[in-house]
């Protein structure tokens, strides 16, 4: 009791846990994380597991209902690797809720592959076993309204010193290129995701073929989406391209040169993005220069 | 600072009523007889409270509408503008006025409830 | 005679200004031509019937307005929707498409042009789309010049992302509100260009249309707002925007209020905000730009400091005042999760679950707007490079378009329009150069050879016969060249028309209503089983019975069955719908009482495991068990309805929970006994690909009614309360020790009560009856 004063979450290993933990009879009831923090092991899951842990736990010791009905605990591979082999736990991070009376049974074990290791969800999972409920204080994240200040801080030191000669903002050239760079970002689906998280690109674990295209029309790579944005970008490029060829003022060689270039880029990137999109809607039966 | 503000007041009236013609005198009048009735219906409606809310929407809006297509009419009638509205002869802005002025008076009668 | 006949024919033919024209004329009304029938598919193949969920809604609100009037169309308080809560209807709807098809319906019926009011919903939105394209050629025209124009018209005519939302049958507000949508942008542009008061109230005129027609009229009133804001950033400020907008807004507003469903809200809402504090700063600009006329330069400096800085402060504070103050209503869910994109998911999980407010995939955009979202970048730069009044609006349209339409799918709607235009542009321009030959041939060939027809492909004739002229000159690019890029971008073009039809085909025209299976030679196996379960319900319930199912099918089974139901699509209020998510994932007791508050006499599910349909009830469950315990965290937990492992199961090693549910009950009752092929047991569910794991049990509180022809709809009676109540505590006494001493003491001859002499028996039993009593 005394030691969740100075943490609150504590630390123990193989005898402190059978003593705390496994020892009947107890009056309280224990959530303890069994995890792997140690820089070799690597488990950068287990390190965003216990921030929102150690939120879920300073919730619980800074609110109303603090009381020694409910503790929360962690221990750690390196201190107490027999724990683990105790509980037959060979996977990492783990919550577990051991109740005051009883055995823990199989719904005492959080399931974190289907509904994650976010601190309310642990709070969710601690309410459902034991009937106590943490609200969690998340501390508010500024992160986003930092940003936005440094931004406009940036913007506005940016217009101060070039007060006297603002013809950047003019140029037209560079408004062109950063309203187009938004707009094959846009449709290129990174807001996709952005929201979605999916891997960078599949490896095939059999064959070792790696993919850079997602199979179906569902999903996207972060790879395929860089791939849409090349493609757009280099038919949008040989448009332009047809359109300045026009207007040089060079030999006429040169202006034909270019009007071929800009018709080559268009009808090939575009062909390569018809095809692109083939092999994510199998059954689309139209193809331009290539297969 | 507020010496030269007035001053500049000052000065701004008497070329204001040196330069400009009387056409646009009088749509400057009731431009100022309109602000003040809005004045008069919000400064009501903060004392009276705001109930019914849609008659004191209605009647204000009516108001603003009222002023904002007099400045329109204003800015149009004016002949130093003249490169702005090619199109539109000072004439053909107070027919535009009229018209505006039905709908706005139309959907107000609508809206007073 | 004859001479100067053949003179004025001769020299009518040869009159630019007259074949432009005609050419223009032609072109438009061929454009019409294929939006509305390459709309038509689902009318050939099926039959000419609304499709989907929300257009029968707003059939019924039509077929209501057009039986009892217009204002009591207004004044309709719905008792046959959300039982027991009713629906104000006239309060809660957008009431511009039913408007608009009245009003067609009143027009032909008093030209004694008898057309039913179902045939006219079916129709209006391919009627629409023609409207659409013209009033994008003329938007196209103020930006850039009549060959685009007629360029964005095709394209918008044929183009997916607008023929998803317009099919014929699909009579929903997104029909229509993108007629208006354009129509408004185009005389803004209109008004902006000629600073006149007359294009600006035909703009807030159209504006009223498009307020009444859909919710998404706030993007207009933000973006140009925004176009006028950027101008004044721009230093474009001029009069005429002033004058254009100012009667924009204040005509606009008050049309806008006029609206029941709209209300208040342009004042109160964050979402306004912004078009109030524009009209505020171009009123404060206008001012000082007009005082600044009458000082020098150093005075009106003070002046003008002072002054803009405490307008701005104010303005600004009093808003976020107001805002925290609770005066101003902060920006609504529905469009909050725009601009952060993880909140939805957290805290309205409704919205978090229509599939079309999914954040968009590449290939989303490609399949809708196919070359076009390719070339419309360079659109974009062109119009940047060339850059004035009207184009700062394109340009801010497309990059606020693209951005919306990358967050939800739904709103890829909106940048199909833009992104028409656009593409136009840019190939209009490109063809402007190459199809452009030095030697004397009039203006009206080249506009000739821009029209673009998906249905005529005789292109290619037309295009060769520029190249094919002589007296080319050497300071340009080559004949050869040139033609072999015309030929090349035609291609790409026909390419594009090609694919637009095939996915509208494919993809866009099933009316979701009538489903239909291809066998292996081609044949054609229709499955009518909804219309066959609503008009079951219609002919074999008594008129006021209610039906209970889940959300999606509310208005279908209002419209249809015309019986009351008890939550529909309008979605308006969670708490009902969690009510009904809790009664269909309890079991059938407890589900029961809640049927029994509710008076639901009829329960209707979609079951898809007879045909292997994927979009049926069970599929949806787990979407009812999280609103349901949204609501009522203390009785439906979602974990109980997983497996140990997590995995969401129904055969025999699905959660027990799971699998003694209402809803899985009502799915699989005598599916047990089904045996769909000799090879796979009996209740194998097609959908999920197992056998299902509580087979043979019975329903006590609901009765079968009638199960469609392929199991796909099954609607069960709720039983009455039984006849004997019999009363828990008197089962669970042990009657039988009370009885065998009553029988043991009749046996004896002792009637119960009679005074007996027996003293010591008297007592016992009176102490034992006590006691018993006590208890």
């Amino acid at each position: 009791m005394e030691w969740n004063m100075k943490k609150s979450v504590i630390h123990l290993d193989g005898g402190k846990f059978r003593t705390y933990v496994k020892s009947a009879p107890r009056n309280y009831s224990m959530i303890v994380m069994l995890t792997a923090l140690h820089s070799q092991r690597q488990c950068s899951v287990c390190r965003q597991a216990n921030d929102e842990f150690m939120m879920v736990a300073n919730s619980w010791r800074f609110s109303q209902q603090y009381s020694n009905k409910l503790f929360f605990a962690m221990v750690d591979y390196d201190e107490g690797p027999d724990v683990f082999s105790a509980l037959k736990i060979n996977s990492a991070p783990v919550f577990m809720h051991f109740p005051a009376k009883g055995k823990p049974k199989k719904g005492d074990t959080m399931d974190i592959h289907r509904v994650g290791f976010a601190a309310e969800q642990i709070s969710k999972f601690i309410a459902e076993r034991t009937d106590v409920q943490v609200r969690v204080f998340r501390p508010p994240n500024y992160s986003g309204t930092l940003a936005l200040f440094l931004l406009f801080l940036l913007i506005g030191g940016l217009l101060y010193l070039k007060r006297n000669s603002l013809e950047f903002l003019y140029n037209k050239t560079s408004w062109g290129i950063a309203a187009l760079s938004i707009v094959f970002a846009m449709t290129s689906g990174q807001m996709w995701n952005h929201i979605r998280s999916p891997p960078f690109m599949h490896k095939h674990p059999n064959t070792g073929e790696v993919h850079y295209i997602h199979g179906s029309s569902q999903g996207q790579f972060i790879v395929e989406s860089y791939i849409v944005v090349f493609l757009n970008a280099a038919v949008v490029c040989g448009m332009i391209l047809l359109n300045e060829a026009n207007r040089s003022s060079g030999d006429p060689s040169k202006k034909r040169i270019m009007a071929m270039c800009g018709l080559a880029c268009v009808a090939f990137f575009f062909s390569l993005l018809l095809s692109v999109f083939k092999a994510k809607y199998q059954g689309y039966p139209y193809s331009f220069l290539l297969k | 600072m507020p010496d030269s503000l007035k001053s500049v007041v000052c000065k701004f009236y008497d070329e204001y009523m040196k330069t400009t013609p009387k056409r646009l005198k009088v749509i400057d009048a009731y431009l100022f007889y309109v602000i003040l009735t809005g004045v008069i219906q919000f400064g009501y409606c903060a004392l009276v409270g705001t109930y019914p809310f849609n008659s004191f929407l209605s009647g204000f809006i009516s108001c603003v509408g009222s002023f904002v297509l007099a400045a329109c009419l204003r800015v149009q009638a004016n002949p130093q503008n003249k490169s702005d509205f090619l199109s539109i002869s000072p004439e053909r802005a107070f027919g535009d006025f009229i018209f505006a002025h039905v709908i706005l008076h139309l959907v107000v009668m609508n809206f007073i409830g | 005679m004859s001479d100067t006949g053949k003179g004025d024919i001769r020299s009518a033919l040869s009159n630019p200004g007259g074949w432009k024209s005609l050419i223009v004329f032609s072109v438009l009304a061929l454009a019409w031509l294929a939006g509305f029938s390459s709309r038509l598919f689902a009318v050939i193949r099926f039959e000419s019937i609304i499709h989907e969920f929300d257009p029968w809604f707003n059939y019924r609100a039509t077929h209501h307005m057009v039986e009892h009037g217009f204002y009591n169309f207004l004044n309709w308080f719905d008792e046959r929707a959300w039982y027991p809560l009713g629906r104000i209807v006239g309060g809660t709807v957008y009431p511009g498409l039913m408007i608009t098809s009245g009003a067609i319906h009143e027009v032909l019926h008093s030209l004694n042009i008898p057309v039913h009011i179902r045939d006219i919903c079916v129709f209006l939105a391919p009627v629409f789309s023609g409207l659409t394209a013209l009033s994008t050629y003329f938007l196209t025209k103020e930006l850039w010049n009549p060959g685009a124009g007629l360029f964005a018209a095709c394209f918008i005519a044929i183009v997916p992302g607008y023929i998803s939302r317009s099919v014929a049958g699909s009579y929903d507000n997104e029909g229509i509100a993108i007629f208006a949508l354009m129509f408004t942008y185009y005389l803004w542009i209109k008004a902006v260009k000629t600073g006149s008061v007359y294009w600006a109230c035909l703009t807030a005129l159209s504006y009223f249309y498009m307020v009444s027609a859909w919710g998404g009229y706030v993007f207009i009133i933000n973006l140009i707002p925004l176009h006028i804001f950027a101008l004044l950033l721009m230093g474009r400020y001029s009069q005429r925007i002033y004058v254009a907008y100012s009667t924009f807004f204040i005509l606009g507003l008050v049309c806008s209020m006029q609206i029941p469903f709209v209300g208040f809200q342009p004042i109160r809402t964050s979402e306004h905000m912004a078009s109030a504090g524009v009209f505020l700063l171009l009123q404060a600009y206008c001012f000082l730009t007009y005082v600044q006329g009458f000082m020098t330069k150093s005075e009106f400096r003070q002046f003008f400091v002072f002054a803009i800085a405490a307008a701005t402060s104010v303005g600004f504070v009093g808003i976020i005042g107001l805002t925290y103050m609770g005066y101003i209503a902060p920006w609504s869910g529905r469009f909050y999760s725009l601009w952060d994109t993880g909140y939805a998911k957290i805290h309205i999980p409704i919205i978090a679950s229509v599939s079309e407010h999914q954040p968009t995939t590449w290939v989303s955009f490609f399949f809708d707007l196919h070359i076009l979202i390719c070339v419309f970048p360079a659109g974009l730069w062109f119009v940047i490079k060339d850059i004035n009044d009207e184009r700062v609006f394109i340009f801010l349209y497309a990059i606020s378009a693209v951005y919306f339409a990358g967050v939800m799918v739904r709103l890829m709607l909106t940048l199909t329009p833009v992104v028409c235009v656009l593409a136009a542009i840019a190939f209009s321009k490109t063809f402007d150069i190459y199809l452009k030959d030095e030697t004397k041939k009039p203006t009206a060939e080249e506009i000739e050879e821009k029209e673009k027809n998906d249905k005529y492909y005789d292109k290619v004739g037309k295009a060769k016969k520029p190249s094919s002229e002589e007296g080319e000159k050497e300071e340009g690019l080559g004949m050869n060249v040139k033609s072999i890029v015309v030929v090349a971008i035609l291609m790409m073009l026909m390419l594009f028309a090609v694919h637009c039809t095939w996915v509208t085909s494919n993809a866009y025209s099933s009316p979701s209503i009538v489903l239909a299976s291809y066998g292996q030679d081609g044949a054609r196996n229709i499955l009518d089983d909804f219309r066959e379960a609503y008009y079951w319900l219609r002919q074999n319930t008594h008129e006021k019975a209610r039906v209970m199912s889940w959300w999606d099918y509310g208005y279908q089974i209002a419209g249809m069955a015309n019986r009351t139901t008890l939550v529909d699509n309008n979605t308006w209020n969670n708490s009902h719908i969690a009510l009904v998510g809790k009664a269909m994932s309890s079991n059938e007791s407890a589900a029961y009482e809640i049927m029994r508050s509710l008076d639901v006499d009829y329960v209707l599910v979609i079951f898809g495991g007879v045909i292997g349909y994927s979009g049926d009830d069970i599929n949806k469950f787990l979407w009812m068990v999280r609103i349901a315990e949204g609501e009522h965290p203390k009785d439906i937990k979602e974990s109980d309805y997983f497996t140990p492992q997590g995995e969401f199961r129904v055969d025999s090693a699905g959660s027990k929970t799971l699998l003694n549910c209402l809803m899985y009950k009502l799915s699989y009752y005598r599916f047990g006994e089904l045996q769909l092929d000799f090879r796979a047991p009996p209740g194998f569910d097609r959908t999920r690909n197992v056998e299902i794991g509580n087979k043979n049990f019975d329903l006590h509180h609901l009765e079968e009614a009638y199960t469609t022809e392929h199991w796909l709809v099954r609607i069960y009676k709720v039983r009455d309360l039984e006849n004997r109540q019999r009363s828990l505590d008197v089962s669970s006494k042990p009657i039988k020790r009370s009885s065998s001493k009553k029988v043991g003491r009749r046996k004896k001859g002792v009637i119960k009560h009679k005074p007996s002499v027996v003293k010591g028996k008297r007592n016992k039993s009176k102490k034992q009856t006590s006691t018993k009593k006590t208890k």
